[in-house]
């Protein structure tokens, strides 16, 4: 739910005025048991060497690191054809010498004796037509230059667009992702916006860390939006990532679990966010993107 | 009104049957409206006895009866609880319509009343339906000292509340949209003030609430799980009167009396949170109007009422919103945020006798839901703006005739229509220059129904049974069912009595919550076009045991099954003002069983009750645990809930008690996670991330687990003296006497890195104030 910081603070403070005695504690209830479960997570990036990570579920609230799964069978599928077997670099991590390719279906299957054959599909998405020039800002104060993306109608097998930059050093290394983007288009997702007239620059919105854009939004109205970082630097990456549906709904699902604040949120929208997988007898996520990069 | 009479008697020409049978009667026929003999209001629920026989009716909601008198019968007894009974011989009865007139002010314990339809006790003997009184509102039904209707209705066994201080009523196992809730006749939504703490009902304006649990009579249709009956107050028709109140969090004002002696009424009743106000004023100062926040509640019903000779007609409005907003002023900007929820009901219903034993009534009424949030921000530049909201609309008429054919028989029967309008998602916005709207298209359900029951009483028996027939048609697809109804009690002595009821039931739409941590947020929608009507059965059967009103003890026990019911678990608040809500939604079914108990003893200095119910609720949807039942959301083992009521005083000039409140029930499902699994960091630098992705807590499915077990103890003192006009009420008392940190919501804490649990409602003081005049 789209509910900017201030607001619910203030909705907090009123609760606290009425309830003056309210107060928090130890949660004094049990916790729900579930044997052990396995867990992949691969991310296949078109391009890139194919990397799976492997390992056991562990108890809520523990401390402990995860347990790899070490010597399992991965078959790995491009379009139906299995890729050679991959090597255990490290305990619980197997890497394909092989570089994903968009547009494929990639189809994973693990097993290990006493353990349920695990599987997932993806598919690794063509990239969207997308340019990024840096332009002047009209209403700049701070900063006269903003960038204006312009984009074309969304690939079938994408399911949303993401927009991350990157602040780089001078050896041209990306150092730091910007924590925020401003950008007041109407096609964003607004799940991770806050409103905050203060913003300069003539925006209003900003996002944590990435913009993202359902392939929906794309259909149906203007393909060009304006946005900058909170911090420009001599030189920056602005990275399109298109994105897969697994991709898509494991990030949004992810982002919206860990970015409820219980001191913002509270009592009005923290909620438990079932984490999005694609994984059969598992969990985790097995999910395919496409990334361009434009440098500034 | 002749042309209301002609439309009335054509109905009856559907109707050759009863008329037929109407005239195969003979006996003497008496028929009139009860009315409190100080206000001239109308008193629903009156006893009208025959004597020798015992036998009798009660008057409906309009302070009517109808009554076909055995041969033989010598007097007629007319009675109502706190009121002086009337006795009148029947060579004394005239041929013409009676208005009587009861004195209060009078504690009724020596009539043994045995009617055909219903008893005054809270429970009543031969059928699951719960009674309440405006006497009865302000027991044991109050947060922070303001009384409240849905909080004492949440004290009956087989009803239970959701969050603490919450006006959620979830009837064996229901969802809280599954309720019918009638104002005057006319369906509401969404009765939650104050984010849920209080309703919207202002108990100074009402008069009666009736509460179907199960064996819902045919009249009723529209929802699975239960019927709440809510009736205003006309008004005084003597003389003008009203009275004000201030409590801890809201202070509220009713006038009321006549437009016309005797003839007609008028009554408006209006209350507003007070607490917003001190906050408000005290930032805006201290900011120089730059700041301003506001947070508040208010409602207002109006209600005028004519007499026209035995005929009658009301018109009823009301408007409640919940406001929540925070506007700040810059240099540059000016900025305005804005949530805000409410209702707009308006109706009118007309009343006639069309003859000694033919009563007609007529309704017409429009309800409105919406929920909207709204943001705007004024620059030099631009003016910009994002609004998006969900709304609900219903028209809709009824009309019906109650038949008195002879002392045993009534029979009930009308037509009902509705056009009810739903608009999921509404989002505008428009971004410096840029407009983008996304509108879900509007969904319409127009339905029609015909029902009919006999209410067949004898000494011995009662039988209520009908059927109700359903024609719809929803998102173009037609729909035809057919919903019977029956409800059977036997009087095997006069203290002992049998009941057993059944229904079967269907809703259109669905009621999705915003959030699933239990906030009271809501939005409607209809049930999916390739999602058949969600269908629910109820059987219950019971015993009420009771003697002369000194006690009464009621048990029942029930079996429910839901089918095609939706839930939505997994981000709930994506699914409120999006398009694609129906992807966002599972559908599946749900069953739950119980047994209820209801424990009432009346003493001289007191009265002592004992509600307690042992319940089981699952639900099963074919994305969680494999399709196997689990707990459903409101799923209470125990529930129970003592009251104690010492009266210190009562006489004429002052009365003073004290009143003690036990609550306990087994904590309610919850859902937490049952492993961690290692996660991924979104791209691209993972090291620049303020959240820790290296792992995700992973939930098995819903309700999980639950929260630790409930219990409070309330304590409050109420005294009330007779002043020169009116009266002056003073409570005071605690809430959750002995600290009990009952957990309202559990949550991560990421500094702690360790689930909490915040108590919301620790001790607390509080305090009421009212004065009549």
């Amino acid at each position: 739910m789209y509910m900017p910081g201030k607001p619910l603070s203030f909705i907090l403070f009123l609760l606290s005025l009425n309830l003056t005695l309210s107060c928090t504690s130890e949660f004094e209830g049990e916790f729900p048991r579930e044997a052990p479960m396995p867990v992949i997570n691969a991310i296949i990036t078109a391009d890139s060497t194919i990397s799976v990570t492997l390992s056991w579920t562990r108890r809520p609230n523990s401390m402990e690191a995860f347990v790899p799964i070490t010597g399992a069978e991965i078959l790995l599928w491009e379009n139906n054809t299995l890729l050679d077997l991959p090597q255990e670099t490290e305990e619980g991590v197997y890497l394909f010498n092989h570089s994903a390719k968009a547009g494929c279906i990639y189809r994973i299957e693990v097993s290990k004796s006493g353990m349920k054959t695990v599987s997932a599909t993806t598919i690794v998405p063509e990239n969207m037509e997308a340019s990024v020039i840096l332009e002047e800002n009209p209403l700049g104060e701070w900063d006269k230059n903003h960038f204006k993306l312009t984009l074309g109608g969304p690939t079938d097998s994408m399911r949303g667009l993401w927009i991350v930059t990157t602040l780089n050093n001078n050896n041209g290394t990306s150092v730091e992702q910007a924590s925020g983007l401003y950008c007041n288009s109407v096609l964003p997702d607004v799940f991770n916006r806050t409103y905050d007239s203060s913003v300069p620059d003539g925006y209003v919105y900003e996002y944590e860390f990435f913009i993202r854009i359902d392939a929906q939004s794309l259909n149906t109205t203007s393909q060009v939006l304006f946005f900058k970082p909170w911090t420009m630097s001599s030189q920056i990456d602005v990275f399109i990532i298109t994105a897969s549906e697994d991709y898509d709904k494991y990030f949004k699902t992810a982002w919206e679990q860990k970015s409820w604040d219980p001191e913002v949120d509270l009592p009005f929208s923290y909620q438990p966010i079932f984490i999005y997988s694609n994984i059969t007898n598992g969990y985790g996520i097995f999910a395919g993107c496409n990334i361009q990069k434009f440098r500034f | 009104m002749p042309y209301i009479h002609r439309l009335f008697h054509v109905i009856l020409i559907f109707f050759p049957l009863f008329a037929n049978m109407a005239n195969g009667y003979s006996q003497q026929k008496v028929n009139g409206y009860v009315l409190d003999i100080e206000t001239g209001e109308s008193l629903p629920g009156a006893n009208i006895i025959t004597y020798p026989w015992g036998t009798g009716t009660t008057t409906n909601q309009y302070g009517y009866f109808s009554l076909s008198l055995p041969n033989q019968t010598q007097k007629v007894t007319i009675s109502y609880i706190g009121y002086k009974p009337i006795e009148i011989s029947t060579s004394e009865l005239p041929d013409s319509t009676l208005i009587l007139f009861l004195e209060p002010g009078y504690i009724l314990n020596d009539i043994t009343v045995k009617t055909n339809t219903l008893q005054n006790f809270i429970a009543t003997p031969n059928s699951p339906i719960l009674k309440l009184r405006q006497s009865e509102f302000r027991q044991a039904g109050s947060i922070f000292g303001e009384p409240d209707l849905l909080k004492k209705i949440q004290t009956l066994p087989g009803i239970s509340q959701g969050k603490e201080g919450g006006s959620e009523i979830y009837v064996r196992g229901g969802h809280p949209g599954q309720n019918l809730i009638m104002l005057d006749g006319a369906p509401v939504y969404n009765i939650n003030h104050a984010f849920g703490l209080l309703s919207i009902f202002n108990v100074d304006a009402l008069k009666e609430a009736t509460i179907y649990k199960g064996g819902i009579p045919a009249r009723f249709g529209g929802r699975l799980s239960s019927v709440i009956d809510v009736w205003g107050r006309e008004g005084n028709e003597n003389k003008n009167q009203g009275s004000f109140f201030f409590s801890s969090i809201g202070t509220g004002l009713t006038l009321e009396g006549p437009v016309v002696k005797k003839k007609s009424t008028w009554l408006l009743s209006a209350r507003r949170s007070w607490p917003d106000l001190l906050y408000s004023g005290f930032q805006s100062l201290s900011s120089n109007g730059r700041f301003v926040p506001g947070i508040s509640f208010s409602d207002i019903t109006a209600r005028v009422n004519f007499k026209i000779g035995t005929d009658r007609l009301f018109l009823n409005l009301y408007h409640g919103k919940d406001n929540f907003f925070v506007r700040s002023e810059t240099a540059t900007n000016k900025t305005n945020y804005h949530l805000s929820w409410g209702n707009y009901l308006a109706s009118a219903g007309y009343t006639s006798v069309l003859s000694s034993d033919l009563f007609a009534h007529a309704l017409l009424y429009f309800s409105n839901y919406f929920d909207k949030e709204e943001s705007e921000n004024s620059s030099q530049a631009y003016n910009d703006y994002f609004e998006r909201l969900s709304l609900f609309r219903e028209l809709g008429t009824k009309l019906s005739l109650d038949w008195q054919i002879n002392t045993n028989l009534l029979i009930k029967t009308g037509i009902a229509g509705s056009y009810q309008r739903f608009r999921p998602a509404k989002t505008n916005q428009s971004l410096q220059g840029q407009y983008y709207s996304e509108n879900s298209p509007y969904s319409d359900i127009k339905t029609i129904n015909l029902y009919g029951e006999g209410i067949w009483s004898t000494e011995h028996w009662n039988l209520q049974a009908g059927i109700r027939t359903l024609g719809e048609k929803r998102d173009g697809k037609s729909i035809t069912a057919i919903l019977p109804r029956l409800s059977i009690g036997h009087n095997l002595s006069e203290q002992f009595a049998l009941k057993a009821s059944g229904m079967i039931t269907r809703q259109s739409f669905y009621v999705l919550s915003k959030s699933s941590s239990g906030w009271p947020g809501y939005f409607y929608v209809p049930v999916p076009p390739h999602v058949d009507s969600s269908m629910g059965t109820d059987l219950s059967v019971g015993f009420n045991v009771s003697t002369n009103r000194k006690w009464n003890i009621d048990i029942q026990g029930y079996i429910r099954q839901y089918k095609n019911i939706a839930a939505s678990y997994e981000i709930p608040s994506d699914a409120f003002a999006q398009i694609d809500w129906a992807e966002k939604i599972k559908i599946g079914d749900g069953r739950s069983s119980g047994l209820e108990f209801l424990g009432e003893c009346h003493y001289p200095f007191g009265a002592l009750k004992l509600a307690y119910t042992l319940s089981r609720t699952q639900a099963k949807f074919n994305e969680y645990y494999d399709g196997q039942w689990f707990n459903g959301d409101y799923d209470r083992r125990h529930d129970l809930h003592l009251n104690l009521l010492f009266s210190l005083k009562n006489d004429a000039t002052r009365k003073r008690q004290l009143s003690v409140n036990f609550y306990y029930r087994t904590g309610q499902p919850l859902t937490l996670p049952s492993s961690e699994v290692s996660g991924l960091y979104p791209p691209l630098l993972k090291e620049s991330y303020w959240y820790d992705f290296s792992f995700i807590p992973h939930y098995s499915g819903p309700n999980n687990t639950r929260m630790p077990d409930y219990h409070r103890l309330d304590i409050s003192y109420e005294t009330t003296k007779k002043k020169k006009h009116g009266a002056r009420t003073l409570s005071f008392g605690l809430y959750n006497a002995y600290n009990r940190q009952n957990p309202y919501l559990i949550y991560f804490d990421n500094d702690d890195n360790a689930y909490k649990q915040l108590t919301l409602f620790p001790v607390m003081p509080f305090i009421m104030w009212k004065r009549t005049f």
